[in-house]
């Protein structure tokens, strides 16, 4: 039998239960542990032996206790039940071994193959998926939600094997002993089916209530730690107490209305397995006296009536686990149905680095809103363009528009005199060196942060790299050097370093066109020139376009856009839009007295 | 960088004592409060647990009493059978067949008073043979003999009698299990109540604790210094506030509901086979030493590898999380399959390390049952050769049996139970290390009742260091009349925070004073400083509360009051587009407002609390312009009138205050208006001719 922790199993398992069970998800979990099927053999057949074995030994019992009350026992008899016990415990092992390893084992290989899908899916989703679907969404289905998946294939396999065999057995082994009797002592066990199914359910969601109550009062702790000072300033501490003592008060008051089921189910459970064995006592009794049964097998009918106990719960048990099980297979596939939006193109050749935008609009898909609204301009090879615009103004859209991140409609964007969508999406990218506008590094050391688009690179190439964005000296600082790790486990670098670091990787992969998105502006602007001086000096004929809110990053370019409610309300050179009096301009006069203030009392401080 | 979802528990370690008396006897004083819940919870749990005791042992009678009531025959004189018959254990356990014979229950002489047993052993004669005993009077000749007034059938001829005769003679028994079976399910009821009433109190009792230990922590941290909570990052004090807390829940309802009760269970276990029959008890006691210590060394090798296990686990979802993060890095730099090889690794090492735990299990869950079994197995044998020889009764047996099998489980459970333990003390010690941290600004004991200020600030020969020999300012001075304005100059590090982290008491200074309307700032009240200073932090922190609320803190503002502060900063606007205008609770850090949005709010709950003394950190995050101009109208109604000390980087707000301090390595530089600095031509000078140097 397999019933280890029945609280934490009822309790385990992924959030949201769909009250009926969805049947195509069932059907397509099933299909995944079939694949599985030698091993779940395995483990049946291993499985059937222990139950078999298990079966053997009230056996034991009565034919002991028969011989003992008709006085026919010698000490030989008394040896060979003994040794028995030891035959069958040893055989119990060796199966119970191996249908562990078997089925068990082929849940985690069940696992292990869900996640390496789900994983290389989740790769190919376009960046607007991710726009609308946070991070820690996805976690909880790769989480929780393939957790439910395995403990449906693994311990509700295993479970519903284990009790079907189990129940059969057992009651036949009853109803060979008195057919009455087990219609008799039976009445009351499948009640505590109906009590799992029931409050397993039950103790479930409130289980979630005591996790949701839990992380409230993590929330709220975090908040007021991370707001300390604002609320050490204002004195603000009384509120905070108030509002942390609803909150743990939440986890007690869930708690104790989780503890309410589970507190009552054990008992409950136990009561009426117990409550058979007292219909035996009573009736089997009657029995024994009447002669109608030895007192040998009012024994062994106990010990079976005891064994009919577990598969009974497992049942309620196993019924809650696959609706689990489905309700998360159910989620995990709408999210591998999602069909990869973006594809590859016809065009195979080479593109140069010449693009043509005309008369670009673009929706996101499921939106109404026009983010950008028929813009044309054209960046020859070579160029450097500069787009400015407020926030929200859809520059960043636009660029990710010309790499594919995005799909702009058809004829729009133009790469070498084809459109975008009929190239190979590799050759598009291939071109970019793109250093977005959140800096986001990995948690890799920093060489590797910053040879990460190509496959390796030697240091002093890194070194190279680092000298170009600036930020090479400041690498040699750090104590680790180039070997230094990034994020949690390592060095926690300014917001500066982290954007020249993605510059320098930006320039790894020997791009034909540089798109800085704001990339610049936690950047001195002296750095920040040093920067373009240096790039414009050692890479010829690089394309750049350069997005920034700062006039100074973007006032020596070829072409300037300027963006406004995603429409191009401004095109020229710096010259050119200073001489109007639009946008640009007025941005210029605003900015011209703050920036070097700002460049020499802060130094980038964030 | 990524949310590394498991970050909590890195500093955690659970290694350590799994007992401390020092730890418990503190952990005690928070459950003082509950303790007639504890006592109440106790006197349930003795109910269920004696109950659960019971059971097994009520078998037994019922099968030595009623269904298998036997007797054998034993003969001596009769004077002897006279004095044996007066010591009679209980009703009906002796019985005259004639003056020189007696019949003795057979159950009875299990237990029995040692001195009758050795009356019987070494009298007369006892016969191996057993009988059942019926009236003279139903004797039918289908089997046994006669008596005197007793019909004595022989145990294996009891078959010979028709069942319906049967039933009618032994109406007795039939009724006596009928009896005792109500009995028995009399007691499980009271069990099943008992065994509720024991989690509940329990649970209520430990959650109430936890309640108390967790407020207390968290009020005590909120009293501590700044200098506290810079040397522990957030995540680790939340940790110590939830999870910690939660472990010593985990010891309260784990361990506390089971361990005692499993005790008790065991010990009463071993103390009812002791009076069954020591012998038998002590060797079939002899295999616990065995199990217990392979049950802990199971324990011992699961911990270490569920260790590896969780640190596995963490790193494959820090993997996720961190390409989820950077999907789009990913795509743009073509980096698909290198980085899918990377997780795939470490979702085979995850594989791998929960495979081995499979094996651990695999091996030692069954080598512990067939432990368990050896020790049924020898019970078996000791005692169905007891059996044979009279010494003991069948349903001693199959009581023993029973007995034996439930004593397993809560042995190998406690072994789980010390982990539990371990990981709680740990946890306790960690709580009860920060209880033990005193705040280190306090409030003096004999400072001035709460005032209210002109708002005239002085520093005097201000020195302060974070640690010892980094100096972080050196010889500050410099005062500002009420309703005058200070603007701090200078790079990163220069000390300018640290200048308003003394002003608010959020440090206090090494040397020096601090004045404020010529009063020492540590002779102030703590109410003085929070009544008339307002402070703008340059990260615009928002709580998830409401927007009013957000403004209003805990000040006691009426609605037109928080409403005249936000129009005052003209964030009414876009607060009343919000779906319940002020009534909007915010999400968590405001996420859902700009940053330019979330600085009003903090300008209007500034100004809302009408401070005598403002103290900004100005921001310099890139705002659009529209913003930005209101903003910048923002400080300058919120420095109307009031004694102002800002750090400052918009030239427009350094040139209106009164006087400019350039600040450098902790040092004043320079100080004076904007003209004076500008007539100086010193760094200041320099900053202000370079941008103009630049921009042409």
């Amino acid at each position: 039998m397999v019933q280890n922790s029945f609280r934490g199993c009822c309790l385990a398992g992924a959030k949201g239960r769909g009250p009926k069970l969805d049947r195509s998800s069932l059907k397509n979990l099933y299909s995944r542990i079939f694949k599985h099927k030698k091993a779940l053999l395995g483990g049946v057949v291993a499985l059937i032996g222990v139950d078999g074995l298990q079966l053997l030994v009230p056996q034991i019992f009565r034919k002991l206790i028969d011989a003992l009350a008709r006085g026919t026992a010698d000490s030989t008899l008394v040896w060979r039940m003994g040794f028995s016990i030891v035959a069958i415990a040893l055989g119990m092992a060796f199966f119970r071994f191996f249908w562990r390893i078997f089925i068990v084992g082929a849940s985690r290989r069940l696992e292990r193959d869900l996640r390496a899908e789900f994983y290389s899916h989740l790769q190919k989703l376009p960046a607007q998926y991710y726009d609308k679907t946070k991070v820690g969404d996805l976690m909880a289905h790769a989480t929780n939600d393939i957790n439910a998946v395995r403990m449906a294939a693994g311990m509700a396999t295993i479970a519903s094997f284990d009790a079907l065999f189990m129940s059969v057995a057992s009651v036949i082994m009853l109803l060979l002993i008195d057919w009455r009797l087990t219609l008799i002592t039976m009445i009351p066990l499948p009640f505590i089916t109906l009590l799992v199914t029931r409050f397993g359910r039950m103790l479930h969601d409130r289980f979630e209530s005591v996790q949701k109550a839990f992380s409230g009062l993590t929330e709220k702790t975090q908040e007021s730690f991370s707001g300390i000072r604002v609320i050490k300033a204002y004195g603000d501490e009384q509120s905070e107490r108030k509002l942390l003592s609803e909150k743990a008060g939440k986890c007690v008051h869930e708690n104790i209305r989780l503890t309410r089921i589970w507190g009552f189910m054990q008992p409950l459970v136990m009561g009426l397995a117990m409550m058979s064995s007292s219909i035996l006592l009573m009736v089997g009794g009657r029995a024994v006296i009447g002669g109608s049964i030895s007192l040998g097998q009012f024994v062994a009918f106990s010990s079976y009536l005891a064994m009919l106990t577990w598969p009974m719960m497992a049942i309620g048990w196993v019924v809650n686990l696959l609706q689990r099980g489905a309700a998360s297979m159910g989620r995990l596939e709408k999210i591998m149905n999602i069909k990869p939006a973006i594809a590859d193109g016809p065009v195979s050749d080479q593109p140069e680095p010449a693009i043509e935008v005309k008369g670009l609009s673009y929706t996101y898909p499921g939106t109404d809103a026009e983010v950008l609204s028929d813009i044309s301009f054209s960046i020859p090879a070579s160029s450097t363009v500069g787009i400015v615009g407020r926030t929200g103004s859809g520059k960043t859209t636009l660029v990710e528009l010309l790499m594919r991140l995005y799909d702009p409609p058809a004829g729009t964007v133009f790469l070498d005199g084809v459109d975008v969508r009929q190239r190979e999406l590799s050759k598009v990218r291939g071109l970019f060196g793109y250093v977005p506008q959140e800096t986001f590094l990995f948690a890799l050391s920093i060489a590797d942060n910053i040879s990460f688009g190509v496959d390796s690179l030697p240091l002093e190439t890194v070194k190279h790299l680092a000298e170009l964005a600036e930020i090479h000296s400041e690498i040699e600082g750090f104590s680790q050097g180039y070997e230094t790790m990034v994020g949690e486990r390592g060095i926690t670098l300014s917001g500066g370093q982290k954007q020249r670091i993605a510059i320098a990787r930006a320039l790894a992969v020997s791009p034909s066109i540089l798109v800085l998105d704001d990339s610049l502006s936690a950047i001195d602007t002296e750095t920040e020139s040093a920067i373009l001086e240096k790039l414009k000096k050692e890479i010829s004929g690089l394309t750049n376009i350069l997005i920034a809110h700062r006039i100074s990053t973007v006032q020596h370019a070829d072409l300037i856009l300027v963006l406004d409610h995603g429409k191009l309300v401004e095109k020229g050179t710096h010259t050119e839009l200073l001489g109007k009096d639009g946008y640009y301009s007025e941005l210029y006069r605003m900015q011209q007295l703050e920036e070097e203030v700002e460049k020499r009392t802060e130094g980038g401080d964030r | 960088m990524p949310p590394h979802g498991n970050s909590s528990f890195a500093d955690d370690t659970i290694e350590g004592k799994g007992y401390d008396s020092k730890l418990v006897k503190r952990l005690l004083h928070y459950v003082r409060p509950h303790r007639r819940l504890i006592f109440l919870a106790m006197f349930f749990m003795l109910i269920s647990s004696s109950v659960e005791l019971l059971l097994p042992y009520v078998t037994k009678q019922g099968i030595d009493k009623y269904l298998a009531r036997l007797y054998q025959v034993y003969t001596d004189t009769p004077a002897a059978c006279d004095s044996l018959f007066n010591l009679e254990p209980a009703e009906g356990d002796f019985v005259f067949l004639s003056p020189d014979s007696l019949l003795i229950r057979k159950a009875s002489m299990d237990g029995m008073d040692p001195a009758v047993s050795y009356l019987i052993s070494s009298g007369g004669h006892l016969a191996q043979e057993t009988y059942y005993l019926f009236p003279a009077d139903r004797y039918e000749a289908e089997t046994g003999r006669i008596q005197g007034d007793y019909w004595l059938v022989p145990e294996k001829d009891l078959g010979k009698v028709p069942p319906d005769k049967l039933m009618s003679i032994r109406g007795k028994d039939v009724a006596g299990i009928t009896r005792l079976a109500l009995v028995f399910m009399g007691l499980l009821l009271v069990s099943i109540l008992a065994g509720y009433g024991h989690v509940m109190t329990l649970v209520v009792a430990g959650q109430r604790s936890m309640y108390d230990v967790r407020t207390e922590l968290f009020n005590h941290i909120q009293t501590l210094s700044l200098n506290f909570f810079s040397k522990n990052p957030v995540g680790r004090l939340v940790t110590r506030v939830s999870n910690d807390v939660e472990a010593l829940n985990e010891m309260f309802s784990a361990v506390l509901v089971n361990l005692v009760k499993d005790f008790l269970l065991v010990a009463g276990t071993i103390t009812i086979l002791l009076l069954m029959d020591w012998k038998l008890a002590l060797i079939s006691l002899s295999v616990l030493p065995v199990f217990t210590f392979i049950s802990i060394l199971f324990r011992r090798k699961t911990r270490t590898i569920y260790r590896k296990v969780r640190k596995h686990l963490a790193e494959l979802n820090s993997t996720i999380a961190e390409d989820i993060s950077g999907v789009k890095v990913i795509q743009i730099f073509r980096q698909e399959k290198a980085r899918k090889q990377q997780y795939l690794e470490v979702n085979d090492n995850y594989y791998k390390i929960s495979m081995k735990q499979l094996y651990v299990f695999g091996v030692f869950r069954p080598l512990i049952e067939v432990v368990a079994q050896v020790g049924t197995a020898i019970v078996l044998i000791y005692g169905g050769l007891s059996a044979i020889s009279g010494a003991l009764t069948i349903g001693a047996l199959v009581a023993f049996i029973s007995y034996v099998r439930q004593m397993f489980r809560p042995i190998s459970d406690m072994s789980e139970k010390y982990n539990i333990m371990q990981s709680a003390m740990a946890s306790s010690e960690r709580i009860f290390n920060i209880l033990d941290t005193e705040p280190e600004v306090t409030q003096s004991p004999d400072a001035l009742p709460p005032l209210k200020l002109k708002g005239e600030v002085a520093f005097e020969k201000v020195d302060f260091r974070y640690e010892e020999d980094t100096p972080v300012l050196r010889d500050i001075s410099f005062s500002i009349a009420p309703g005058k304005s200070i603007a701090l100059v200078g790079p990163t590090g220069a000390g300018k925070s640290s200048i308003i982290s003394l002003m608010t008491r959020f440090w206090d200074v090494d040397s020096g004073r601090i004045l404020l309307d010529g009063t020492d700032i540590r002779d102030h009240s703590v109410d003085t400083l929070k009544n008339n200073t307002s402070i703008v932090l340059q990260d615009a922190f928002i709580f998830s509360r409401s927007v009013a609320d957000n403004i209003r803190l805990s000040s006691n503002l009426s609605m037109e009051e928080v409403r005249r502060a936000a129009d005052m900063v003209q964030a009414t606007e876009f607060i009343d587009k919000l779906p319940h205008g002020f009534d909007t609770v915010m999400a968590e850090r405001g996420a859902t407002l700009s940053t330019g949005q979330k600085q009003l709010i903090c300008f209007a709950r500034a100004l809302a609390h009408d401070p005598r003394i403002l103290i900004l950190d100005e921001a310099t995050s890139n705002v659009d312009p529209t913003t930005e101009q209101l903003i910048q109208r923002a400080i300058d109604t919120l420095m109307e009138g009031r004694t102002s000390i800002i750090v400052a980087h918009r030239l427009s707000t350094i040139q209106k205050c009164d006087e400019i301090l350039v600040i450098d390595a902790g040092r004043i530089l320079e100080r004076g208006t904007h003209q004076e600095l500008l007539a100086k031509r010193g760094i200041y000078y320099n900053l202000y001719l370079l941008q103009w140097g630049n921009g042409k």
